[in-house]
């Protein structure tokens, strides 16, 4: 396994009522991008502002490249919250220094990399203007800017797509990719099981305080895969349901004159496509045949749900 | 540079360089100039002019002097220039009917029965300023006096003036017996002026750093800050660069103020040179410098009075006291506000938490008033080292000089105790405010804060 940019071990936090996090561990791999997924109130943000010092944990351990996380790590990551924002009143380029300086940027460095970045997303034209002078996706650009300023190790990014038009969406993702690239290693915590879909290399989901799922994207699909598979076919639609005996059974199709689409579930473990495909070859003729791989959003769901019902 | 420094350094530059502060450093000092001497001019210039007719049926106060109705003491009741009343002395009565008909604005009686029954009906189209009525009773009350003397004790009004004899108490300190002390409470005003300085600036600049606070959370930058610098650095930061806008501003406003002052005091002395002249050269004699000063003191009354005591204070230890006390009382309810800014959403919800924090700091100011009656009682001692009233109370009593040593070095060690106590309090109930979004908070939940 590659190294780990950051593994949290046996978090647990309370707040005076409940317990945000119980007994959670994730391992994220370094230079990748790694998926923080659960419902609302699920413990995301408890977790990740433990990761930012903002909080401590009561019990459990959290290293940041093979060390115990302290106060001079600051400067290694990026945070950008969900509830973010920028001061108002404050000119777009002062207030993007103040904050490089904050994480420790000397002056004349965080200048001139904030020019490249401005010029980059062609808003250099913005830095004397204020805040509340900029629309709401301006100033999620800015925002996004002030974060990964000061290349830090790791990017934690809570929600950021929300606000932005498919446009700008896609320009924050090709940076996003393009930081991985240049070997940062980024957190990303959304809804949007798309983007996940899309940009994730590894997940966890973290439901009432507990994690319930981890692993690579790939390996987890592979692990939900249902052995079903969609069949594109010409013939008899009557004589393959016919054929669909007791081991099968038919989820949906899709009627198009001669031509079928169907999704079909093995049900009989012992079984696999070809005993699928040696029952309705003699009916049918197959144009396409492929494996119905579950979305993320359907694992999520899936997940999810199932563990409710167990509570 | 260091992080708690940068956070000072962007709260005082993006207050300072504001257009408001400039208008209110620049403004107040005028405004308050203004608004004093506006307060005095009004105080001494009724504006309405009175036409008096004094109806004198007994002839006690006039006489008949070739068919003219004078009164005996002319001096007294003379038409001054400068004088918005004019008197009119008759004999004959008049109907109410006639008077509302007349020119006058106010008639008098006085007759044979006002020796014994002392009132002295007095009739008025339009109800006359007190100043008035009083200057219309001193008068009355003089004649009658010097009447009942001659009449009745046969003494002359002149006689009775030597012999009269005016008490004053004076207090004096037996452990400093050669300070001569006259000004004593006349101090204690002055001292209270400055508390209430004191106060106007701890809620001024408390509740800048209130809304400083809701600011960062409002706009909902707060927790990328916090990511970067501790809760507790952002919320000293915070308190101490408004501090500092603070002191920025006394230090213009007494600069201007001297400015000011100096200018004025030019202008007064270039006119009193004058008017001294003019009356030195009508009385045809000179008369020394310390005097005439004090003859203009005794002549602004009051004022000199203030002036006299303003002199006799210790104004290095005042100084001194007046700018630790600042400094303690707006840490102290400085870093209380802050907290309370952080546990609310929007500054209308703030109030809750306000109020409370904000009544032992009018109280102090109410009895303030107590304490210059009687500076070296329990409840004086009690509330000038009690930390949150010591900043309005310990600062009167310094500025009067009636203060034990001990007293004021307990009030300052427990203020400092204090405040460290406080701000760490807020620390703990800032850090979890900020981000606390969209819940109601109650006293409760804010006690359990300080236990996370």
């Amino acid at each position: 396994m590659s190294k780990l940019i950051l593994e949290a071990k046996h978090i647990v936090k309370n707040y005076a009522s409940h317990r945000a996090l119980n007994d959670v561990s994730i391992a994220v791999p370094e230079k990748t991008i790694f998926g923080l997924l659960g419902p609302n109130g699920a413990g995301k943000t408890s977790l990740i502002r433990i990761i930012n010092q903002i909080t401590g944990p009561d019990s459990g351990e959290v290293f940041l490249d093979g060390e115990l996380l302290n106060r001079a790590h600051i400067k290694d990551i990026g945070y950008l919250p969900e509830e973010r924002g920028l001061y108002k009143k404050m000119k777009v380029g002062e207030q993007a220094l103040y904050l490089a300086q904050l994480k420790g940027m000397d002056k004349a460095v965080a200048k001139a990399k904030l020019m490249e970045w401005f010029e980059r997303f062609e808003i250099s034209e913005w830095w004397n203007k204020k805040v509340d002078e900029l629309s709401k996706g301006m100033a999620q650009k800015i925002q996004f800017i002030t974060t990964v300023l000061h290349e830090p190790k790791l990017l934690i990014l809570d929600e950021p797509f929300s606000g932005f038009d498919p446009i700008n969406t896609n320009l924050v993702k090709s940076e996003i990719l393009r930081l991985k690239e240049k070997g940062t290693s980024i957190i990303l915590s959304t809804h949007n099981m798309d983007s996940v879909e899309e940009i994730c290399d590894s997940i966890a989901l973290i439901n009432k305080s507990e994690k319930i799922l981890d692993g690579t994207v790939k390996d987890i699909k592979n692990q939900f895969k249902t052995k079903t598979y969609e069949l594109d076919f010409t013939g008899s639609i009557i004589g393959f349901t016919n054929a669909l005996w007791t081991n099968f059974e038919l989820l949906e199709k899709e009627t198009e004159g001669d031509n079928h689409k169907c999704k079909v579930k093995i049900l009989n473990n012992a079984m696999g496509l070809n005993d699928l495909l040696s029952a309705t070859l003699p009916e049918v003729k197959f144009n396409s045949v492929s494996e119905v791989i579950p979305s993320m959003n359907d694992i999520f769901i899936q997940v999810i749900e199932a563990k409710n019902a167990q509570s | 540079m260091n992080k708690t420094s940068l956070i000072i350094k962007r709260e005082y530059l993006t207050r300072v360089t504001k257009k408001s502060f400039l208008i209110v450093t620049f403004l107040v000092p005028f405004l308050f100039v203004a608004v004093f001497a506006g307060v005095i001019a009004l105080g001494l210039s009724d504006s309405t002019n009175h036409n008096v007719l004094v109806v004198d049926s007994s002839g006690i106060l006039s006489n008949n002097i070739n068919g003219k109705i004078i009164p005996i003491n002319t001096e007294r009741w003379k038409n001054a220039k400068d004088s918005s009343i004019i008197y009119n002395f008759t004999h004959e009565e008049m109907e109410v009917q006639a008077f509302l008909d007349s020119d006058y604005t106010l008639k008098i009686s006085v007759d044979d029965q006002t020796v014994n029954d002392e009132n002295v009906p007095m009739l008025y189209k339009d109800l006359p300023s007190s100043i008035i009525s009083n200057k219309i009773e001193n008068n009355l009350q003089d004649d009658f006096q010097e009447y009942t003397w001659e009449t009745y004790l046969k003494v002359k009004p002149e006689d009775y003036k030597k012999a009269e004899v005016n008490i004053d108490l004076v207090e004096q300190d037996a452990e400093n017996l050669d300070v001569e002390d006259p000004h004593l409470r006349t101090r204690g005003w002055i001292g209270y002026a400055l508390s209430l300085i004191i106060y106007m600036t701890i809620f001024l600049f408390g509740s800048l750093v209130m809304r400083g606070v809701l600011e960062e959370k409002m706009s909902r930058i707060v927790e990328v800050l916090i990511s970067s610098v501790k809760p507790f650095q952002l919320l000293m930061g915070k308190i101490i660069g408004v501090g500092l806008v603070g002191l920025t501003q006394f230090i213009l406003w007494i600069g201007l103020f001297a400015v000011i002052s100096a200018v004025g005091i030019g202008i007064i002395s270039s006119q009193t040179d004058v008017s001294e002249l003019a009356a030195q050269v009508e009385n045809g004699n000179v008369i020394s410098q310390d005097a005439s000063l004090e003859q203009a003191l005794s002549s602004m009354g009051q004022a000199g009075d203030y002036i006299e005591a303003a002199f006799s204070m210790n104004w290095t230890l005042v100084a001194l006291c007046f700018i630790f006390y600042f400094l303690g009382g707006y840490l102290l309810y400085g870093s209380l506000m802050a907290a309370a800014g952080s546990a609310v959403d929007a500054e209308a919800d703030s109030q809750q938490f306000l109020v409370p924090i904000t009544i032992p700091l009018i109280a102090a100011i109410m009895l303030s008033q107590l304490v210059i009656v009687n500076p070296e009682s329990t409840i004086a001692t009690v509330f000038s080292i009690f930390p949150l009233t010591s900043p309005i109370i310990m600062l009167v009593r310094v500025s009067m000089g009636s203060f034990e040593w001990w007293e004021l070095a307990l009030s300052m060690i427990v203020l400092i105790a204090t405040f460290i106590g406080t701000v760490a309090l807020a620390g703990k109930i800032y850090r979890t405010g900020i981000l606390m979004y969209g819940k109601k908070v109650s006293y409760r939940e804010l006690w359990k804060w300080l236990k996370y």
